[in-house]
């Protein structure tokens, strides 16, 4: 196999395809993040929970606040994005999801391949990862 | 003066100032981000566990799929090695997750200063890493074809590499998934002692490859935080921009900076946020 003029061996097909997907997609989510971030601080849009009143709920266990300001669990809080705390999670679904995507991306390459037992690592992995994002193993 | 009476901006501004300095120091000190914001932030912040849990967790996802693809590109990080592990520690960081929010707060306080302790015996007892090149490989690594080739600059060749005791390493990442996801600790402090001494992985290739592993892992538990309502946002995006710029800042002074040092005050800090976290668990002061 030919190197790298920096002496490196190219890396696989699979490895290009995976390190695209995560670089594109992180860079996106951190922009929707930030973005998303700047409009909650500057009160540009509204909170569910005003920002002023945070320090007096941020010591509470997480399902403790969740009851404390009426935040739907699971995946309600997608029918609250008009509040500016919550949009940022949205950036954070694009960080999480990434991995998911990035496998889907490189299952074709262990198919051509034949690769079967890596094609159903990749499978299962993305059913696990699909699995803790239902909330159906947190009874949402 | 209580947390409560101080204004609403400046422990997000503060938590920024601290991560970043921790993003500076964590790389200087050869730790992961992720690794030691959890103990810091849970032991001196007003934030309760499970939210400083699940941003360590982003903390440390965002850190592992910003250096992810560079390490993909130059051969540092292999996924035939990482694929299995990581639906091992994957599941189990899920499993680790639910737990942890389910536990009372006051054991997690202490078991949190234990694995603190347990860390800093790592960081200072670990012993030296192996170069592991061409370990014979075992059965299954060999059956699943998990073998490599990088450049090591410093030997100015490729070097080959194998991996042995595949099953053995697999059983303790089922512990380092379940800590993952119940401590919210990027966990590789813990993998690249398991690849390197136990699997036998050259150490770049281990460190690099841990981080693929967080990628995957962290992801797993960070869906578990999200949908119990657990993100704060005003935690998160502070704490991920701050660790990030400061890790830009500590690369560039790596040439400079003195890692005993830094290891020394890493020390420090770690020891005073896992008697911190003993104290707040014991209720001696909470």
């Amino acid at each position: 196999m030919a190197l790298r003029p920096d002496g490196q061996l190219p890396p696989s097909a699979e490895a290009l395809l995976f390190a695209r997907t995560l670089q594109v997609g992180t860079r996106l989510s951190l922009v929707v993040l930030m973005v998303a971030f700047a409009g909650y601080v500057t009160g540009v849009v509204t909170p569910l929970v005003p920002i002023e009143e945070l320090p007096s709920v941020w010591g509470l266990r997480a399902v403790d606040y969740a009851a404390r300001v009426s935040l739907p669990r699971g995946w309600g809080w997608l029918g609250l994005l008009r509040y500016a705390d919550l949009q940022p999670l949205l950036g954070v679904v694009m960080l999480a999801g990434l991995t998911v995507v990035a496998y889907l991306s490189i299952l074709p390459v262990f198919i051509r391949r034949r690769d079967r037992f890596y094609a159903l690592l990749s499978v299962v992995q993305v059913a696990v990862l699909l699995l803790a994002a239902s909330g159906l193993i947190s009874g949402h | 003066m209580s947390p409560e009476s101080i204004a609403w901006w400046v422990w997000p501004f503060v938590l920024f100032v601290v991560t970043f300095a921790l993003g500076i120091v964590a790389v200087v000190g050869g730790l992961g981000g992720g690794t030691i914001f959890v103990p810091i932030v849970a032991g001196f912040f007003p934030f309760h566990l499970d939210f400083v849990r699940a941003a360590g967790l982003l903390v440390a996802l965002s850190g592992a799929l910003a250096a992810g693809p560079h390490l993909l590109r130059m051969n540092l990080a292999d996924l035939r090695l990482a694929l299995p592990i990581a639906l091992v520690t994957s599941a189990s960081a899920i499993v680790g997750a639910r737990v942890g929010l389910a536990l009372p707060t006051a054991p997690l306080h202490i078991a949190l200063g234990v694995i603190i302790f347990g860390l800093l015996a790592v960081l200072i007892m670990a012993p030296a890493p192996t170069t592991a090149e061409a370990v014979p490989a075992d059965a299954l690594s060999r059956r699943l074809g998990i073998e490599g080739v990088y450049y090591e600059a410093t030997l100015q060749r490729l070097v080959e590499w194998r991996v042995q005791r595949t099953w053995s390493g697999l059983v303790l990442f089922v512990f380092i998934g379940v800590m993952a996801g119940m401590f919210g600790i990027g966990a590789g402090w813990a993998n690249v002692p398991v690849l390197n001494l136990v699997m036998g992985v050259p150490l770049k290739v281990a460190a690099g490859t841990s981080v693929l592993l967080l990628s995957v892992t962290d992801t797993a538990a960070a869906w578990v935080y999200l949908l119990e309502g657990a993100v704060l946002p005003l935690i998160v995006v502070p704490s991920v921009l701050g660790i990030m710029l400061g890790a830009r800042v500590g690369v560039r002074l790596l040439d400079t900076a003195k890692p005993g040092t830094v290891r020394g005050v890493l020390v420090v800090v770690l020891c005073l946020s896992g008697v911190r976290s003993l104290l707040k668990g014991l209720a001696v002061w909470p």
